[in-house]
């Protein structure tokens, strides 16, 4: 039997370890837990803090309660956690060693394998984060046009260095004086943009889709990116995809594949690896010795065991097809969400690729309906984040969906009720 | 930032920031109350150009309140007149030389003395001794003087300090509102949704966008002082924000930036 908002307001505490822990790392650690898993981007209180364990679509907080896992790492787990076949190749890797005085041949046989994956990749090299790949990138670009200038979308996310950060800390003018925002989806800004910065532009850089965080995602426009293709074209600077979240979730072979572009420099990270740390930067030959110039390394970069496990899941990415999986499954979502959006009278925005979903609620420009939302589904153990992108892995079922949209409907219809608002709101 | 830009922000953060803040001041702060008890009287700033700040102090007034920012009928104001922004920051933060001239109101001339030892309260309640902060009542007090102080100045902020205009061209349009013991303290907010941001107090003119709440004095103090750890403050509940955070946490930004104005 479920419960009425009463009940709800009246649960105990649901997380007495996950808050214990986060009482004993705030003393000593700067925001308890910082960055994107900090409990400030969800609901605090709502949402447990620390994770114990996970398999496949699902995960396991430190105080017992599970939850079918929606968010995915934040994206990098693309077939499941803890799957039997990645985890077998980076075991199988690790009993050999890992971190060595030279790259292992892994090394090798990934970028034959980012090669073979990528059309427009006639080289590839590897780190370890986005943010990695994405400053090089852009160093890459200076490097080959003498240029100084990286157009970007304003709001657009690429990493926490100085120059593309959200954050505010410790930040001089300076980091930011080449960065140059257009708008996502304006032609005419790019345009604009190009023509203010003419002669200086060194690059432009974009995710092949909009995704905010506190906002809907925006699909690209054909025109818009054929716009930024011909722009480029005629300054003579680079067109680099921020692939970080998207990549490899829309496409085998690259999310400019499933929008129709072609860029110059491609950054990945997240769902190549299912979760070992490993990023990439594939380009076309022209910049490769532009690329060879721009010093890279970090002292975890070459090791073998996130190549392995990178090689492993990228084979059953493209073996299984599981962009496709996420898209049925993604739209499966999507469907049932907008039904019971309908039903229970809370109409809901369904937004991006349904790969990679996201959904808030009509008339809710502070969010306030989606956290509610979202902290009724966590207590029924469904992980949808308030705020930010969606992700899916191979391993949800239809079945796992279904669920999903159960919870989603009964936290529609508690969300309808008044007195569950007023209940809420009054804690 | 010239120099001209500068001043004009600082005497603006004193005339619709500080001098309100004499308003609260007297409303909770018993020194302040017994101070201003039975008078009726008002001080009217104008350096030009716009920058004006007026407080009225009617302790007798049906509201309560004691001291406001709107005209009243019947209570006599003294109109002082300074020659520019530079003088206006001279004056209120008794550095160099300062020459309001009287233009109007004389009467109220004689109680200059009085409203002298109201800013010098004032001032105590904003920067006080680690002492003075032991005593509870006086410690909330001064936290919500600060952020009346601190809220009041966010319009001025946006409109004129470097990183405050950036942070209005790209803010959502809606309302914040702060909260503090609010079965004690009224709301404070700010409203965006206009051209030109307005700060109030009360209950906000709509819904708001984003809330935040102290919910302890211990994070408050630690707050208005900026020497708080903000993320584990929300993950521990002992701040909550309800709603779009990102204005939160632009306004945060802004709001840090405040206190070297006043205080060079």
């Amino acid at each position: 039997m479920k419960m009425d908002a009463t009940e709800i307001a009246l649960q105990p505490p649901k997380f007495p370890k996950s808050m214990e822990l986060f009482q004993r790392a705030g003393e000593i650690i700067p925001g308890g837990i910082y960055g994107h898993t900090t409990p400030v981007t969800t609901v605090p209180g709502a949402f447990p803090y620390y994770a114990a364990s996970a398999k496949g679509g699902r995960y396991t907080d430190i105080d017992g309660n599970s939850y079918i896992d929606l968010m995915c790492g934040y994206g990098p787990i693309v077939l499941g956690h803890c799957h039997p076949e990645v985890d077998a190749a980076a075991r199988e890797r690790q009993e050999q060693g890992d971190c060595f005085n030279h790259p292992s041949p892994l090394m090798v046989d990934l970028a034959e394998r980012m090669i073979s994956l990528v059309d427009i990749a006639d080289w590839a090299v590897f780190a370890k984060n986005g943010s990695d790949m994405t400053t090089w990138a852009t160093q890459v670009a200076r490097e080959h046009t003498g240029k100084r200038k990286i157009l970007k979308v304003a709001g657009a996310y690429h990493g926490t260095d100085a120059w593309c950060t959200p954050g505010h800390g410790g930040l001089i003018d300076e980091d930011r004086a080449q960065i140059k925002n257009f708008t996502w989806n304006d032609s005419q800004s790019v345009v604009d943009t190009f023509k203010d910065f003419k002669d200086d532009i060194a690059a432009v850089i974009i995710t092949p889709f909009h995704h905010p965080a506190f906002g809907d995602s925006s699909l690209p426009d054909t025109e818009f990116l054929k716009t930024i293709r011909q722009q480029c074209n005629i300054e003579g600077a680079l067109f680099i995809v921020d692939d970080i979240r998207a990549g490899f979730r829309l496409h085998p072979g690259g999310s400019h594949r499933y929008f129709g572009f072609e860029p110059d420099m491609i950054c990945f990270c997240k769902a190549m690896g299912n979760g070992y740390p490993i990023s990439s930067t594939v380009g076309r030959s022209e910049y490769k010795v532009a690329a060879s110039k721009v010093f890279l390394t970090g002292s975890y970069w070459n090791n073998a065991v996130p190549m392995a496990a990178a090689l492993k899941t990228l084979e059953i990415v493209e073996r299984d097809n599981v962009p496709a999986h996420l898209e049925k499954i993604g739209q499966r979502l999507f469907d049932g969400l907008s039904r019971e959006g309908e039903a229970k009278g809370t109409p809901v925005v369904c937004s991006g690729p349904p790969a990679i979903p996201f959904m808030s609620f009509e008339n809710d420009p502070g969010f306030h309906k989606m956290q509610k939302f979202s902290a009724l589904c966590a207590d029924e153990g469904v992980f949808f984040h308030p705020h930010h992108n969606w992700f899916l892995c191979q391993s949800h079922t239809e079945a796992d969906i279904d669920e999903c949209i159960e919870v989603a409907g009964r936290a529609m219809a508690l969300l309808k009720s008044e007195r569950l608002i007023e209940t809420i709101a009054g804690n | 930032m010239d120099n001209s830009s500068r001043q004009r922000l600082i005497a603006r953060l004193y005339l619709e920031a500080v001098l309100p803040t004499l308003s609260p001041l007297i409303q909770f702060d018993r020194t302040a109350k017994d101070l201003i008890d039975g008078q009726h009287f008002g001080v009217r700033f104008d350096a030009g150009d716009r920058l004006e700040g007026r407080i009225v102090f009617d302790t007798n007034s049906p509201a309560g309140a004691g001291a406001t920012t709107e005209a009243i009928d019947g209570v006599p104001v003294l109109n002082l007149w300074l020659p520019s922004a530079s003088q206006c920051v001279r004056l209120f933060s008794k550095s160099g030389l300062a020459l309001p001239i009287p233009v109007g109101g004389w009467q109220v001339l004689p109680k200059m003395t009085l409203f002298q030892q109201l800013t010098d309260r004032l001032e105590a309640v904003l920067q006080p001794d680690a002492e003075a902060l032991s005593d509870e009542t006086f410690l909330r007090h001064h936290v919500f003087c600060s952020l009346h102080l601190a809220v009041h100045a966010l319009p001025a902020m946006l409109e004129l300090d470097p990183e405050g205009k950036s942070v209005l061209s790209s803010a959502k349009k809606g309302i914040a509102e702060f909260k503090y013991h609010p079965d004690t303290f009224p709301s404070l907010w700010l409203d965006l949704r206009s051209d030109h941001p307005i700060a109030g107090t009360g209950k906000p003119p709509a819904s708001p966008l984003v809330t935040l709440n102290f919910c302890n004095d211990e994070t408050a103090v630690q707050a208005m002082a900026n020497r708080l750890d903000g993320l584990a403050a929300l993950g521990r509940g002992d701040l909550v924000l309800e709603g779009f955070v990102p204005l939160a946490d632009s306004l945060d930004l802004v709001m840090a930036r405040i206190q070297p104005y006043l205080k060079p």
